[in-house]
This record gives structure tokens, sequence and C-alpha cells, in this order.
């Protein structure tokens, strides 16, 4: 049985205006986790959550085998979220400072080598940084200090193609280590399709699915057809439909049954952003 | 956390505004040209009051960062945050008593007088103020938050204006050196208190249980 590294049951929430329910899932070790979901679903509560930066109302939360509320995760988490909170003031060589003296197993040599990698400025200051530049410096905080598991909150928002593929290439190095794992929260499902080997949608606080990235690229699809041509299609097919002005699309889970079986209608790939859409309306 | 220790130490200098130590500065020039032979010692009090209100001013370079949610992903401890921050103020101490010896030194090469009893009352204002201000505005903050402690500022500035009127007069600085002189192990007994006492309201301040 795979192990772990995050490990989420029952896990639930209340805030005035918003809840929190019964969200279960887990992150295993050696995979990408692609969590998504719009704006305002619970992603960075959860997260929240996950990172005991917030008191849960019921559930269970465990990181790498661990109830989260020991706080001894930290040592081995690495986490960065949608904006840089390092001082502009500050330069490298401070955060390095700074981390060194917080960190066991913060490792020096690997944060310069990054630097260099990345092509961050040595001597300026934060404050000139750009998003990239100050993204890049983030993610190689997280990483420097060897952590297992890494959990990114909305991480790649606002960055150019460029700075996502290079970022997106220095997770899947991370990746390579079996024992480590990433929980990747995103609204750039591209970003997700691409490297997430799992997909969790939560929408309104809930959970509306967990699922191997492969098997919904594999087994979903649209069927596409026309008002009359609906009415021959049989309610146990598809999850669910939404009318265009063209035509009806209706979201298949088992895709190459409904060729098989709907021959004369179109049957198209789902994207993971379509899927998304189709469940959350 | 030496580390949380760089960091408020390295915050402290590198967040001094170019405008607020032009300020000082130019405050510092007035009192210098206004108060005679006591000018050191009545410097040495506005950059001591400048040193206690840069460790509060530090918190609002970290609410505009949201440093406090990065910080708490860290492997640190509540204690080990808030003792960082009291162990900075202890070691910028240092700047303060050293600025107070420059001024003193400033002081007297104009005018060419040394007093004993100003000079000791300058080190010792120096290394009290920035102690006395802290121990008061560091549990609000962590209380209450860094918009509150700017308006709990301006309390403890009354006490200090008073004092310093107290001061102009002649005597009053002979009087004061005397007293405090006496009871010099007494006074700094008192401040170890009030600042071990801060310390804990912090903690528990800071320690407050999250929504």
């Amino acid at each position: 049985m795979m192990e772990n590294n995050i490990f989420v049951k029952g896990l639930s929430k209340q805030f005035p205006g918003f809840s929190l329910e019964n969200v279960t899932f887990r992150v295993p070790k050696g995979r990408i986790v692609g969590f998504i979901g719009e704006n305002g679903a619970g992603k960075t509560t959860t997260i929240s959550l996950i990172l005991n930066e917030l008191n849960r109302d019921s559930g269970q939360i465990e990181i790498m085998g661990k109830d989260n509320r020991k706080d001894a995760f930290k040592e081995e988490t690495g986490v960065v979220f949608d904006e840089c909170h390092f001082h502009d003031v500050f330069t490298v060589h401070d955060i390095n400072t700074i981390f060194a003296g917080i960190y066991a197993a913060w490792d020096r040599e690997f944060f310069y080598h990054s630097l260099k990698r990345f092509k961050i400025p040595l001597d300026k200051k934060i404050g000139v940084f750009s998003r990239g530049t100050k993204m890049k410096l983030s993610i190689i905080c997280a990483l420097a200090h060897r952590p297992k598991l890494l959990i990114l909150d909305e991480a790649t928002t606002g960055l150019d193609p460029i700075v996502r593929e290079e970022i997106l290439d220095f997770f899947l190095e991370f990746i390579q280590d079996e024992t480590h794992s990433i929980l990747f929260s995103s609204h750039m499902i591209s970003d997700v399709e691409n490297i997430a080997d799992y997909v969790v949608l939560i929408h309104r606080g809930h959970i509306l699915f967990e699922a191997r990235k492969d098997d919904l690229i594999y087994e979903y699809g649209i069927i596409r057809c026309t008002r009359q041509q609906f009415t021959e299609i049989s309610s146990e097919d598809y999850i669910a439909y939404k009318e265009t002005p063209a035509c009806v699309e209706c979201l298949t889970d088992h895709k190459y049954r409904a060729k098989g079986k709907y021959q004369d209608f179109v049957v198209d790939d789902a994207s993971l952003e379509e899927i998304m859409k189709f469940y959350i309306r | 956390m030496r580390g949380l220790i760089y960091k408020e130490c390295s915050l402290f200098l590198k967040s001094i505004g170019k405008k607020e130590a032009a300020l000082v500065a130019v405050l510092a020039v007035l009192l210098f040209v206004r108060t005679g032979p006591a000018a050191g010692l009545f410097m040495s009090v506005l950059f001591a009051m400048a040193v206690g209100i840069q460790h509060v001013l530090e918190f609002s370079a970290d609410e505009q960062h949201n440093w406090k949610s990065y910080q708490m992903i860290m492997p640190v401890t509540g204690r080990q945050v808030v003792m960082s921050k009291y162990v900075s103020v202890l070691l910028t101490l240092v700047i303060s008593i050293v600025i107070s010896l420059i001024l003193s030194l400033v002081s007297f090469l104009r005018f060419g007088s040394f007093d004993a009893a100003l000079f000791y009352l300058t080190i010792l204002l120096a290394a009290v103020i920035p102690l006395i201000w802290t121990s008061f505005l560091l549990p609000v903050i962590y209380w209450f938050g860094f918009r509150y402690a700017q308006y709990a500022g301006l309390i403890l500035v009354i006490p200090n204006v008073y004092f310093l009127n107290y001061l102009e007069d002649g005597s009053g600085i002979t009087d004061f050196a005397k007293i405090s002189g006496i009871n010099l192990f007494f006074i700094f007994g008192i401040l170890i208190l009030i600042f071990g006492i801060s310390y804990f309201i912090s903690l528990l301040g800071y320690s407050r249980k999250r929504k």
C-alpha cells in the first residue's frame, strides 16, 4: 500500500458564510497532487489547516504519519505561497543567514547553486526583484532545507510561461526522489495537467473528486450533440451536461463506451479544465 | 533561533528610513544648538527613543510582507519568535549606548566641559529608554497589533517630555544622577523584572489560539 505524506480525513471547519465539510484526500509519497477549484472554493483554507495555521473543528490530518498539530513536520516541509514574504530590504545573503539559523538541514551550497542557475542577483535587495524572480527565490528557499514534502499555494499564479516552465521543471526534479511529494494548489489548470499525478477538485468546501490525472484524461470525454440527439442519450452515460447556443455538451466518464454506443455523435477528449467546469456548474 | 535574531537585528538596521533618519538628525541639531553643555544628554535621549521606536516600526515591515504567515510554517516555536525579538532589543542597546558615547564626546568637544554626572546619566538613559519603550509597546503589539502600539507610543512620549523638562533645570540632572547612582542595582533589577514580565505578556499574546 502506498504511503502518504499527507493524509486528510473528514476535515471540517466552519466560518461565517463558508464551511469546509468532510474534506478527505491524500498525497502519496513520490507523487504530485494537483489541488484545483475556483476562487473561494476552500483551497487555501484547506492548506492553512494542513499547515496548522488554523484550528480544525473536526477530522484528521496526518503529515508523514504524524498528527499535524505536533508541528514536527515543519522541518521537512517546504511551503511556497502566492507571494513572496521576504522583506524588501534583505538580500539573498540575508535570507541565507536567516534560514541557515532556522533549519537544521539548510543546504547553503544548493541555495547558492540554485540562485546561480536561475540567475537571481546576489547583491541586490529583494525589493527590486521582479515577481517571477521573487517566486523563484521563494521556491529555492522552500527546497534548500531538503524537505520531503512541498506545498504550493498558487505558487505559479501571475508568472509568465517561461518562468512557469522553469519552476515546473524544478518541481519535477524534486519529485524524482520517491519519498518526496508535492501538493500543488493552482488556478492554472494547464500547470496541474502538465505535472500532476493525482487531481483533487474542491468546490464550496466539498471535495467533488479525487482521481488519477491519467484516468481523468483517458476516461473522460465530451459528447457533443444537437438538442434532439440529446434526448437519445441515457442519463447513465453522462455526469453533467450544458446547453450552448450551438449544441448540447455532456461530460462522460466512459469516453470509449460512449464512442461505441453513440457512433453518430461527436465524442471529444475532455481537458482537465473542461472536466472541472462541468463538475462545478 | 539565531536565524530569527539575525532577522530582527538586520531588519532593525536596514529598515531605518532616510526620511526618519533625517528628521532625527534635524531634531538632534536643534537640541545641540539649544541645550548647551547638556546637549549630549538630550541628543542621547532622542536617539534612545528612536531606537525604541525603530523596534516597533519593524512590525510595520512584517505586516506589509505578511511575514507572520510565513513564519508560522517555519520550525520555530512562539517562545523562540518572541524571545528573538527581545534578544534583538538587548543587542541594539549597544547601538544606543555607542551613539550616546559619541554624542557626549561631540558635546564635550564643542563646549569643553565634562560633567561626570551628566556623562553617567547619558549612558544610563541610552540603555534605559529603549528598554522601557519596548517593554511597554511590544506586549501591546503582540496582543492588539502594530496599529494600537502606534497610539500607545504617544502615551509614552508624555512622561518623556516631562522628564526632559525636569532635566533641563540644571539641578535636575545632578539630583537624578545622584539618586540613580545610589540605586543603580535597584534600577537595573526593576528594569530586568519589567523586561521579563513584558516578555511573558508578549508570549501569551503571540500564543493565543488561532481562529
